[in-house]
């Protein structure tokens, strides 16, 4: 269905060009940042064993002070820029030749395929707290909004942090803000296939677990499925025991197990609202380009395979299988 | 005032431990007893919607039979026998529910095999939604029995194990029945295993 990678790597030539260009700019940009801290570092320090005099030694180590954050500031300002550059041009265009070589599926002529990719946008707040498995949040960051439609599905994803903001008194009775980082990953929504009304959660088996909880408050009990590994690897909450059958079909359940097999952190899924909803735990940043590392092929490629991951879904999950009376 | 140093002194006099022995049987009789009612409420909202989606699916199939008569007035038999048993389908005792489901798997086989002659018939926008209409009910109705199943498996473990058993006689609590597949229905499931279709 989705091109290989080596298929439409080449295609990308141009575009690569660019990239090493913006790898040039700024790698250029920070060994001129870095070369003026050590100048400048170099000068004040010479100028005050040279003349031994305190007050000018003091002023120039002083500015040497200043300009050390200026310009590694401005490194950062490059490293980003390259970075921005980098998922515009570079992973913008690879999503865009994904799609564009899409093999639609055999009896499907009308199947349509069409992808929108956002490097600075993210996924809002107000979708990431419906899935009922976001665990509380006070602000959330994010990046590489992903959105689009794979034949009658339409999805989308993004990176997301969630952070936790608590406040706590030190020794001397002042109150400090603590900012917690509760969830970094990639929150995948798309259309389910099938109508429901009732919510279903598919959440992490933990020792102590909040969510549980705060879960059965909310009118969510715990059901056990027919399948003994899928009840090992989760705790199935529903808020209605016969849908949440309906919508946990055999294959589903197998294919999800399959998903939760394959990935190295933790994968919690719910069922509102006719949707499904995913929240991958990762540590990594998954689409972006490496500045100090020259083999763009390798990176893409990476980047290919992160996209891959999610793309995938929408098929592996058969959410475009419409044989349901779904409108 | 409340004073805990005096409550747990009365809890320790013989009295305080009668009294507190009761309290725990209490609770945990009306934890039993609850945990009885819901599995039992569950197990019976799941064969009403059993019913809901069995009527459900007696009016699909009869419409699917309409539009196959509609090709071809020789085929009408299908139709009539489903419009039959769909008209006496509410005054059905449970047993006869059962027979008539099974008598309707029978026809909508022999639907199917119609159907087969009419390929303009399986092309036609209707038709292909009247078969999603089917297959969505069928999802329905095969999610419904796996819930009754899975809760009254539940409610008949807690009838079996020690002490809910104790409880569960107490309370004249019934074992629920079952559902079990016919041996054809067993092939079916089996064949679509090693299909693996949707």
């Amino acid at each position: 269905m989705f091109p290989s990678f080596e298929s439409i790597y080449p295609n990308l030539g141009p575009v690569l060009e660019v990239a090493q260009e913006a790898r040039a700019e700024a790698k250029r940009k920070i060994t001129r940042n870095i070369m003026i801290i050590l100048i400048m570092w170099a000068v004040s320090v010479g100028v005050m064993f040279i003349t031994q005099n305190s007050s000018i030694g003091g002023t120039l180590i002083f500015i040497a002070f200043l300009s050390t954050f200026l310009f590694i500031g401005l490194s950062v300002r490059a490293a980003k820029e390259f970075r921005s550059t980098y998922s515009h041009k570079i992973v913008g265009a690879l999503v865009t030749a994904m799609f564009e070589n899409i093999e639609a599926p055999e009896n499907e002529p009308e199947y349509e395929a069409s992808v929108k990719f956002i490097p600075n946008k993210r996924i809002g707040a107000s979708r990431v707290s419906t899935s009922g498995i976001a665990p509380r949040f006070d602000k959330i960051k994010g990046e590489d909004y992903i959105s689009g439609r794979l034949g009658a599905t339409t999805f989308e994803f993004s990176e997301i942090e969630l952070i936790d903001i608590d406040y706590k008194k030190d020794n001397n009775g002042n109150r400090k803000k603590v900012e917690k980082r509760v969830f970094k990953g990639i929150m995948f929504i798309a259309d389910f296939h099938k109508d429901f009304d009732g919510e279903t959660y598919l959440i992490d088996k933990k020792f102590f677990d909040s969510e549980r909880f705060l879960l059965k408050f909310q009118g969510a009990f715990e059901i056990e499925m027919e399948d003994i590994a899928f009840n090992k690897a989760f705790r199935t909450m529903t808020t209605d025991d016969i849908e949440a059958r309906y919508v946990l079909s055999s294959n589903l359940m197998e294919r999800i197990m399959e998903f939760e097999n394959q990935s190295k952190d933790e994968v919690e899924l719910s069922f509102k609202n006719s949707k499904m909803f995913i929240m991958h735990k990762s540590r990594k940043n998954h689409f972006e380009g490496k500045l100090f590392e020259n083999n763009d092929e390798e990176t893409l490629k990476q980047i290919y395979t992160d996209f891959r991951t999610y793309f995938d879904i929408v098929e592996e999950f058969r959410l475009n299988r419409r044989i349901w009376s779904k409108s | 005032m409340f004073k805990i140093d005096s409550f747990l002194a009365f809890l320790l006099t013989p009295t305080g431990l009668i009294l507190a022995g009761i309290v725990i049987i209490i609770i945990i009789f009306m934890t039993i007893y609850n945990r009885f009612v819901a599995l039992r409420n569950r197990t019976r909202q799941a064969f009403r919607s059993i019913d809901t989606y069995l009527e459900q699916r007696f009016d699909a199939l009869t419409k699917l039979a309409d539009a196959v008569a509609s090709h071809n007035e020789h085929e009408r038999s299908t139709y009539t026998e489903l419009a039959a048993i769909r008209s006496n389908y509410k005054n059905m005792t449970d047993d006869e529910k059962v027979a008539a489901s099974n008598e309707a798997e029978d026809l909508k086989a022999r639907l199917n095999v119609q159907v087969e002659n009419y390929p303009e018939l399986k092309a036609d926008g209707l038709y292909l939604n009247m078969m999603k209409t089917t297959t969505d009910i069928e999802e329905k109705l095969s999610a419904s029995r796996r819930s009754y199943n899975a809760n009254a498996y539940k409610f008949n473990t807690m009838l079996d194990s020690f002490p809910t058993n104790i409880f569960g006689k107490m309370m004249n609590f019934k074992k629920a029945e079952m559902f079990r597949a016919t041996e054809e229905k067993r092939e079916d499931i089996d064949l679509r295993a090693r299909l693996r279709g949707m």
